[in-house]
């Protein structure tokens, strides 16, 4: 099977007062179509970055300096902004950790749902459906991100609704392209832990309902695994592991996934004593040589300092950037 | 299982350091009531750990600010150590102040933007004591040390930390005065996870090292399991369920107990490393 | 609680560099920023040109005399030339010592009544924004009360009370300019007394004074700082109305506006006696505008730790 979306040693720049900042080294990724992957890692690993770029919404001082992105056969930097306008919303859409700053306070849900139908018509050089039509749109869209009572939704202002309420609104909405590829940006991370199970259970619903691929953005571990069958782990803009979920969750390889994994308090079982990677996150300015986890690294040698780790495969679908990688 | 805290045997004769009985708290916003709080009582020994935990709108944050009177309870009482905090205001309360400290979840906003982290350390002798100069600088390299930071960021500015320096900090300034209390509120929810653990270590280290009484308050089941011994479930306002942590979290006696940590997403087990 | 004792050794207090890095990294930053703006810098030029004249104009005037009230019938009205750029008045009096030296009065006019404005209505703004019920309620009322009346026409009528003349002046406008900085500081006081760093000195204990000098004050220093620079600009173009309709200097004292006041009963043949102080006036206010626009834009916290 091709890959449906591919990264290819992308790397960029953002020029700041300071110097430039390194955000993403070198990373490259793969997606088959009706995947879910997982992209996880701390605050300032890039993995926002990442997902924004691939919507060509990176950020706006942000310099390419090498590799590609390549989605559906489209060269995705060679694109010019009238032509973004019919890849954004319409083959791939976003999702964001904050619903509430997505939504305009003054107009109802259903004012803004209609918009967004009305534009993806006209991109589609419809004419304007007509407001039973607009509305009949609406209802199906809402009742696929399982809004029972849409008549109710449809005519309320956003702060009349709840928060999980208003992500699977602005769900809702990234659907009305019908996209092929969803970008999930940290979806369930302002919301309560009920909450949260309710809008991953969602997402695990359209991805084998609708055949969507899903590329899910978070820090918490636990969101990506349960919905991701593939997981990638960033540290400082540079994907350190990939693999099936169960693999890496299970046999981690890299020793910042290691880390990270032990760092997490469990809900049940046994209390393991917390384990804390020692350190803080580089300044990305003058990123660590060698590998970038060396300073913080409990196996690092000398080469860690040197050399930067090429990623190499280490079993089936299981790749590791680490010069140390145990078995 | 580490002993339930409300009935410890050698505790048994002591007065609670901190008790709160019947805290009530009511809102009036445009003409509206609204009951955060509603009829919550909590007891917390000499060197104990109290978690409350609950989702967003529980009131959990409101009983801390209540308990710090930060804010005015409609009703209830707050003994600190068999003194009436609910009775005192003005200068008195300002000095029994000294004696609880808290520490709030957004290390980030926490901090003036302004000051330095020296002056950050250095403000709570500054309010409460007459210590000033050599012997202040004195007192803020050891806070430093305490907290495990450089000597060299008493001359930063906040935005140049990262949020687990400046919930260091926030802790270095809550523990200056020696409090016998510190309460914690979701102190590292806005933190990343590896940074998480190594808060949730200190604190854990720190207790033991000044003798500190803990109340936690969190969204996070799992980090109130490693935290504390003691355990309150509050929904809407309301005490839901409350008990030894390990027994509650092992067989909770009611049903939106059970929903919170039935909602938390499991990993699959790791091999041993 | 052995552990909190103090520690051995010397406090650890490092060089002057060291312990102002973030302090001059900062700096640097503004100073890349503000350097990068056109009109900012065109702002800070005219700004520090107006302020070379006011501190070093009556050695910088090519006719000192002509600035006391010199008469030299033998030169009246002269047009622009190589001895006299801009021209000569009504008395033969050097036009361009006159603008010189008329720099200091609006100097001084600027940072009296900018000066007064924010003492008075800066504290007044914390208070307001700070403290809830009646006494918010008197403030904010009283400042109303002197928002709904023009402050010009205000000032007008204070100055007609004194009697004309420029210490008049400057008082009815000092009373008149105060308001604007309470209505800006209550505004950001209470945006910035909701801050948690604020609530957190609260729980050390502090008192309301500490919380307002060390918390507030610092917090709201740069829209202050922005609307001074402004006020400065509009402080001067106030008094010169002033002077314009004869409430302000008296001549011979150089200053801009009662120069153009006489200057008008000559216009339009003698345009370079109004014209050289208008411009002067154009010149100033627009320095001081550009200049606060550009500390604005740097001062942006979202230029912060760029």
């Amino acid at each position: 099977m091709t890959a449906f979306l591919t990264i290819e040693d992308y790397r960029l720049d953002i020029p700041t007062f300071d110097g430039d900042l390194k955000v993403l080294d070198g990373i490259t990724l793969s997606l088959e179509k009706g995947e879910t992957l997982g992209i996880v890692g701390e605050s300032g690993c890039g993995k926002t970055v990442l997902a924004r770029s691939i919507l060509g919404i990176g950020p706006a001082r942000g310099k390419r300096m090498s590799g590609r992105m390549v989605f559906d056969s489209i060269e995705l930097d060679e694109l010019d902004e009238s032509e973004w306008r019919r890849i954004r919303g319409v083959k791939i859409s976003m999702i964001f950790q904050d619903p509430m700053t997505y939504l305009n306070p003054l107009f109802t849900i259903g004012r803004q749902l209609a918009d967004v139908v009305v534009a993806h018509g006209r991109a589609k050089a419809e004419r304007t459906p007509s407001r039973d039509e607009q509305r009949r749109r609406c209802d199906a869209l809402l009742e696929q991100v399982q809004i029972r009572d849409s008549a109710r939704v449809f005519d309320s202002y956003p702060h009349q609704l709840s928060g999980g309420m208003r992500q699977r609104v602005l769900i809702a909405m990234a659907l009305a392209g019908e996209p092929q590829l969803l970008i999930a940006d940290e979806p369930t991370t302002a919301l309560d832990v009920t909450i949260q199970a309710q809008i991953l259970e969602l997402l695990r619903d359209l991805v084998s309902r609708l055949g969507l691929t899903v590329v899910m953005i978070s820090h918490d571990v636990g969101a990506i695994a349960a919905i991701a069958r593939r997981v990638a782990v960033m540290y400082a803009g540079v994907v350190v592991e990939q693999g099936r979920t169960e693999d890496i969750l299970t046999r981690p390889r890299h020793p910042y996934t290691q880390g990270l994994l032990a760092a997490l308090p469990e809900i049940e079982g046994e209390r393991h004593v917390l384990e804390a990677i020692p350190g803080t996150i580089p300044n990305l300015i003058h990123p660590p040589s060698g590998c970038r986890f060396h300073p913080r690294c409990p196996r690092a040698t000398d080469i860690c300092s040197v050399e930067k780790p090429v990623a190499r495969s280490i079993g089936a679908d299981h790749v590791v950037a680490c010069h140390h990688a145990l078995a | 299982m580490s002993s339930p805290v409300t009935m410890p045997s050698p505790d048994a004769g002591r007065p609670p350091l901190l008790e709160a009985t019947g805290l009530t708290k009511v809102f009036l916003s445009g003409g509206k009531s609204f009951k955060a709080v509603d009829d919550v009582s909590l007891r917390i020994p000499q060197g104990g750990v109290l978690g409350i935990v609950g989702e967003s709108g529980s009131g959990k944050s409101t009983v801390a600010r209540l308990v710090m009177r930060l804010i005015e309870p409609t009703a209830g009482r707050i003994l600190l150590d068999g003194e009436d905090l609910s009775a005192m205001s003005g200068e008195p309360l300002r000095l029994v102040r000294r004696h609880m400290q808290i520490v709030f979840q957004n290390p980030h906003s926490a901090l003036n933007p302004r000051h330095t982290i020296r002056d950050a350390i250095a403000e709570p002798f500054l309010v409460q004591t007459q210590l000033r100069g050599i012997e202040l600088e004195r007192r803020v390299d050891g806070l430093l040390d305490i907290v495990s930071l450089p000597k060299a960021f008493k001359y930063r500015y906040p935005h140049e930390l990262s949020g687990g320096q400046k919930q260091r900090i926030c802790i270095a300034r809550a523990v200056a005065l020696e409090p016998r209390l510190l309460v914690l509120d979701e102190p590292t929810s806005a933190l990343d996870v590896s940074v998480q653990a190594q808060i949730i270590t200190f604190l854990q280290e720190l207790r033991e090292r000044l003798n500190l009484t803990y109340l936690f308050i969190s969204h996070n089941l799992a980090v109130v399991r490693y935290l504390c011994d003691h355990v309150i479930v509050m929904n809407r306002g309301r005490m839901v369920e409350e008990g030894p942590t390990d027994a509650v979290f092992a067989n909770p006696s009611e049903d939106y107990t059970r929903k919170l940590i039935a909602s938390i997403p499991r990993l699959p087990q790791r091999a041993q490393t | 609680m052995s552990s909190v004792d103090l520690p051995a050794i010397a406090p650890h207090i490092p060089g002057f560099r060291e312990r102002h890095a973030s302090t001059i990294r900062q700096w640097r930053l503004y100073a890349h920023l503000f350097s990068g703006s056109f009109s900012s810098m065109l702002g800070l030029g005219l700004v520090v040109l107006f302020l070379i004249l006011a501190i070093f104009g009556s050695s910088l005037a090519p006719y000192p005399e002509d600035t006391l009230g010199a008469v030299k019938l033998g030169q009246r009205l002269l047009p622009p030339s190589f001895a006299h750029p801009f021209g000569t008045d009504e008395m033969g009096a050097d036009i361009l010592s006159r603008v010189i030296v008329g720099a200091r009065t609006s100097l001084w006019i600027g940072l009296v009544i900018t000066g007064i404005g924010a003492l008075v209505g800066v504290p007044l703004g914390i208070i307001a924004g700070y403290k809830d019920g009646w006494v918010r309620s008197v403030i904010m009322r009283i400042t109303d009360l002197f928002l709904s009346v023009p402050g010009l026409a205000l000032a007008l009528s204070i100055v007609a009370a004194l009697g004309p003349g420029i210490m008049n002046c400057v008082i009815a406008l000092s009373i008149v300019w105060w308001p604007g900085y309470v209505r800006l500081v209550q505004a950001k006081t209470l945006s910035v007394k909701e801050e948690l760093y604020v609530e957190s000195a609260r729980a050390l204990g502090a008192r309301t004074p500490w919380i307002l000098w060390h918390h507030i004050l610092p917090n709201c220093m740069t829209p202050i700082v922005v609307k001074a620079s402004m006020d400065m600009g509009m402080a001067i173009l106030s008094a010169a109305s002033l002077g314009f309709i004869g409430l302000g200097a008296k001549p011979p004292q150089p200053e801009w506006g009662a120069m153009i006041s006489v200057a008008r009963t000559y216009m339009p043949d003698w345009w370079w006696y109004s014209a050289f102080p208008g411009l002067a006036i154009f010149l100033t206010v627009l320095g001081f505008n550009l200049l606060g626009d550009g500390l604005r834009d740097i001062l942006d916290p979202r230029s912060r730790g760029r």
